[in-house]
């Protein structure tokens, strides 16, 4: 027994190193994106209100650009609206018409804005910190986009913080497709550069060419069918010749991240559950 | 003493913080990022004892992975730094009788001495950082990239502070 203990006290760096490994490796192996501890991440309140602080500062630092993209931007939607003023205002001539909500698709959706306080971009996982949580009614699951495009999905929450996995972070798959057509493929980051996606088993026989606008699918619910994506930089083959692997040029520009949407849908969750249900029942 | 401790406390909270707020989104040339917090662990006294330093290590590890979301990944890294610091330092430093614990420095251990010992430690480091990065996600050539070149800054910026700061004894 003393012997034990002796042996015990000599080499008890190597069981204290022993048990430090172990605790780092499980709670590296258990990490699942969808389940993580909310204590674990930077959803946490003391690293949030950190992260609440530098946000504050380095949000003046690209207020310039995130301008010019909104007046960019508020000019493409004035031409719409008049043009669609203009198409309605046709329309009520015609007495015939059924009246129906213009865009029924996106009244499913609601959106609450939020600031980013912290993200990266050089990781081959990256994350990004929001300032909401759940009491703006930010669960996890939600999609987020900016006014370029697709950003994330929430992953942890908070009562006033939420983690979001970026688009550039392999754990991360987007069910998108060529705007226009109706075959989708799945959008994943491959760890290399910024501002480009993959677009993987998209079919062979689709057509498209570079410059074509890449979308959202609208399969998972998490984001509505048609939000902007990127374009196509580039393409080549895939495995066995059947399926198309597409350079994707990212819209959203993750090195000025700041001011971005949170979706959320209402029939996301009933959807989800349905689709639960009939796994289940097969 | 107590002053050092106090200093001591003073210096982790300062990297830890640099590190989460500034050092974190550094990624030079699209690679190096530098991870500069590990000097907290290199400058603890000389003589202390390893449970110790790797009780820190462990613990400014896991903070450091709470800001930014890798829960384990610097963790098991800072351990296992922390763990082979008594080793590389009898390795590294030349034999001497007497046994007085210093803060390691270039003024204390030599120029020669404390670059190799800052070598040794910094790059075994981030070798297991990026290995483990290489488990959750393989990519050869970005990785290897990454880790040369934020081993190569995490050096530089820790041989420029220990000149900020000469050791005090």
């Amino acid at each position: 027994m003393r012997k034990l203990i002796y042996f015990l006290i000599r080499h008890s760096s190597w069981l204290l190193y022993t048990l430090y490994a172990v605790v780092s490796l499980l709670l590296l192996v258990k990490y699942n994106p969808y389940q993580q501890s909310v204590y674990l991440s930077s959803a946490n309140r003391l690293a949030g209100s950190i992260y609440a602080v530098k946000g504050n500062v380095t949000g003046y630092f690209g207020l310039q650009e995130i301008n010019r993209d909104l007046q960019e931007q508020n000019g493409v939607l004035e031409v719409k609206l008049a043009a669609l003023r203009d198409y309605i205002a046709r329309l009520e001539g015609d007495s015939l018409l059924l009246r129906r909500p213009a865009d029924s698709i996106y009244a499913d959706y609601r959106f609450v804005v939020a600031q980013v306080i912290n993200n990266s971009v050089a990781a081959s996982h990256n994350y990004i910190t929001l300032n909401k949580g759940l009491r703006d009614g930010i669960h996890s699951e939600m999609g987020v986009v900016d006014q370029n495009g697709i950003v994330g999905i929430v992953n942890a929450v908070s009562d006033n913080y939420a983690v979001v996995i970026s688009l550039l972070n392999p754990k991360l798959r987007l069910s998108c497709k060529v705007k226009g057509s109706s075959y989708f493929g799945s959008l994943v980051w491959d760890g290399k550069d910024a501002r480009y996606a993959l677009l993987e088993e998209m079919p062979r026989h689709v057509a498209f060419a570079k410059g074509d606008t890449i979308v959202t699918s609208g399969y998972s619910a998490v984001f509505p069918e048609g939000v902007m994506v990127g374009i196509i930089s580039d393409f080549s083959k895939q495995r066995n010749d059947n399926f198309y692997a597409l350079k994707v040029e990212l819209s959203t520009d993750f090195y000025r991240l700041n001011d971005v949407r949170v979706i959320e849908s209402k029939g996301q969750q009933e959807k989800t559950r349905l689709e639960k249900e009939a796994m289940l029942n097969e | 003493m107590n002053r050092r401790i106090i200093t001591y406390t003073f210096f982790f909270i300062f990297l830890v913080l640099l590190q989460a707020t500034v050092l974190n989104d550094i990624a030079l040339f699209g690679y190096a990022t530098p991870l500069l917090y590990i000097c907290f662990i290199l400058k603890l006294p000389s003589l202390m004892a390893t449970n110790g330093v790797m009780t820190i290590a462990f613990f400014m590890g896991l903070i450091v992975d709470i800001f930014s979301n890798t829960p384990g990944m610097n963790a098991f890294a800072a351990t296992t730094m922390a763990f082979m610091r008594k080793p590389v330092m009898s390795l590294v430093l030349p034999r001497s009788d007497e046994a007085v614990s210093v803060i390691p420095s270039m003024t204390t251990f030599g120029v020669e001495h404390f670059i190799g010992y800052t070598v040794v430690m910094v790059f075994q480091f981030c070798l297991v950082l990026f290995l483990i990065d290489a488990f959750t996600f393989f990519n050869p050539l970005t990785l290897l990239l990454r880790f040369l070149s934020s081993a190569l800054l995490t050096f530089a910026l820790i041989l420029a502070v220990d000149c900020l700061k000469p050791g005090k004894k």
